[in-house]
Formats: structure tokens, C-alpha cells, sequence
């Protein structure tokens, strides 16, 4: 079994890499199709994915809902900066009025028979990239607090 | 900002240099000389990265010798490292749910 590798590049990034048994194609697709995306990308442990829309274009918006196992529920959203079928998608994650999201950039890469899959994350400054880095895998968070779940959740489309 | 001291060590990781340092120091302690000769710096420069890295708790110079070597503070780095294991796991499970997926849609295509 591969495994996902994380790192922080620079003071404002996070990486983080996988590789699939799968053409580029295909991975590209299971991350742009609504269809593929309900079916793997299901959020925190515990939760449900129960509504996507995405308009994979540039200047289009994507908006992906969770339920928690508490009945609450959260939305992933922003705006594609970026498309570029089938390498490279760059999304613009919104955090609401009081707090500038990460700009997201996810390639695709062929690499031998494999797809390498490697996501940028770039947070405002140090202390929110910090933040997202130090909540990551605060399981009660999921339950205590919607803030914080965003945030995650944020960092993990 | 990097006031609390999570920030000054990921801000010290951030740095290949630092990072490479770091990674030098795993295998026992160095002097500041023998930690510059890898590198194409002044001594000057890699001063200053070595005190960013005293500085996040990441390393600790020794005042037995004059060389004043360089040790590996173990528990800082591990502190670090279970913050970003945790992100990474949250990553891996989600990623482990694609790569089956991606399985399943593979052998669908099979005739």
C-alpha cells in the first residue's frame, strides 16, 4: 500500500503527496465528476457526504456538503482559478467574510504506470497555515467545534 | 507571526538548509565548522540558521568544547512531527478510500 506524504515546503505550505495505480485520467476525473467525487471523498471519520456541485471551470464554483454523525452539517466551497484537464486544477477555497482561505493546487502527474498526485496548499500567512497543520487530526474537534471543521474540511478537498 | 513556539519550529523546518542541518545532527553531534563544510555559505550565514534553530528548541549548543557543537533536541522534532502525522493521517484515510475506488472503477472496465 502506498502512502500519503505531508510536508511543509515553505512557512505558508503544505504538501501533500500520493500515488495511485491509475491513469492520470482517471484520477483527474474521480476529483472533477460529481458522480466520483460523492463516492470516495467523504470527509472526517464518522461523516457522510450528501450533496456536490461542481462547475469545473475557470471562474466556476464548487460546493461540496457533509453530515456529521451529530446531524450537523458543513459546506466545502470556493472558485476555480484554474483548470487545465487533465493536470491541474487550482481552486480558491472560501473561509467566509472574516478569514481569507488557502488557494488549493492540485496536479496530476504520470509518473511509471502511476499517477502522482501532489496538493499545494497555500495558506495567508504562517500562523493560519500553522493552525490548519496543529487541528488536523483533533478528533473532537470534528464534534465541538463547526469553526475548526471547516478549517479541516477546508484543507482536505 | 511566529511567537508560539509551534510556529518558530515550523518556520525553522521550513528552510532546506535548516532541514539538511537537522538531518546531518541525527547522526550525532557537530561542530558549527563541520555542519558549514556541505555548504556553500559564509560563516556568518549558517550562524544565523543555526540560531533560528537553537532558537525553536530544534537544536542546543554544548559549552563543553570551544567548537561548541551542535546536538539534535530529539523531543521538539517529535513534538512537530505529531502534528503533521495527524494532518497526514486525515489525508491517508481519504486517499486509501480513492485508491480503492480507483480500483473498483478499473476492474468495471475490464471485459
Amino acid at each position: 500500500m502506498t502512502s500519503t506524504t505531508l510536508t511543509l515546503p515553505t512557512d505558508t505550505t503544505i504538501l501533500v503527496q500520493r500515488r495511485f495505480d491509475a491513469p492520470v485520467e482517471l484520477v483527474y476525473a474521480a476529483h472533477t465528476e460529481p458522480d466520483h467525487v460523492m463516492r470516495w471523498h467523504t470527509g472526517p471519520a464518522g461523516w457522510t457526504i450528501t450533496s456536490v456541485t461542481m462547475d469545473v471551470r475557470t471562474g466556476g464554483t464548487y460546493s461540496w456538503e457533509y453530515e456529521g454523525p451529530d446531524g450537523s452539517t458543513m459546506t466545502v466551497h470556493g472558485t476555480y482559478l484554474a483548470v487545465d484537464p487533465p493536470h491541474r486544477i487550482v481552486v480558491d477555497e472560501d473561509w467566509g467574510p472574516d478569514m481569507p482561505g488557502p488557494t488549493v493546487e492540485t496536479t496530476f502527474t504520470t509518473d511509471g504506470g502511476q499517477t502522482l498526485l501532489s496538493i499545494t496548499m497555500t495558506l495567508p500567512d504562517q500562523a493560519t497555515r500553522d493552525m490548519v497543520v496543529s487541528h488536523g487530526g483533533m478528533e473532537s474537534g470534528y464534534q465541538t467545534s463547526h469553526a475548526q471543521l471547516q478549517e479541516l474540511l477546508a484543507t482536505l478537498t | 507571526m511566529s511567537n508560539d513556539p509551534l510556529s518558530a519550529v515550523f518556520a525553522a523546518l521550513a528552510d532546506p538548509t535548516r532541514r539538511a542541518i537537522l538531518e546531518r545532527l541525527a547522526h550525532g553531534p557537530a561542530s558549527v565548522k563541520e555542519l558549514a563544510e556541505p555548504f556553500d555559505m559564509s560563516g556568518p550565514a549558517i550562524s544565523k540558521h543555526l540560531r533560528v534553530l537553537d532558537e525553536a528548541g530544534l537544536t542546543v549548543s554544548t559549552r563543553v568544547a570551544q567548537s561548541r557543537p551542535r546536538t539534535l533536541a530529539a523531543d521538539t522534532l517529535s513534538e512537530a512531527s505529531d502534528w503533521t502525522e495527524s494532518l497526514r493521517q486525515a489525508w491517508q484515510s481519504q486517499h486509501d478510500a480513492l485508491a480503492t475506488y480507483l480500483i473498483e472503477l478499473q476492474e468495471k472496465d475490464l471485459p
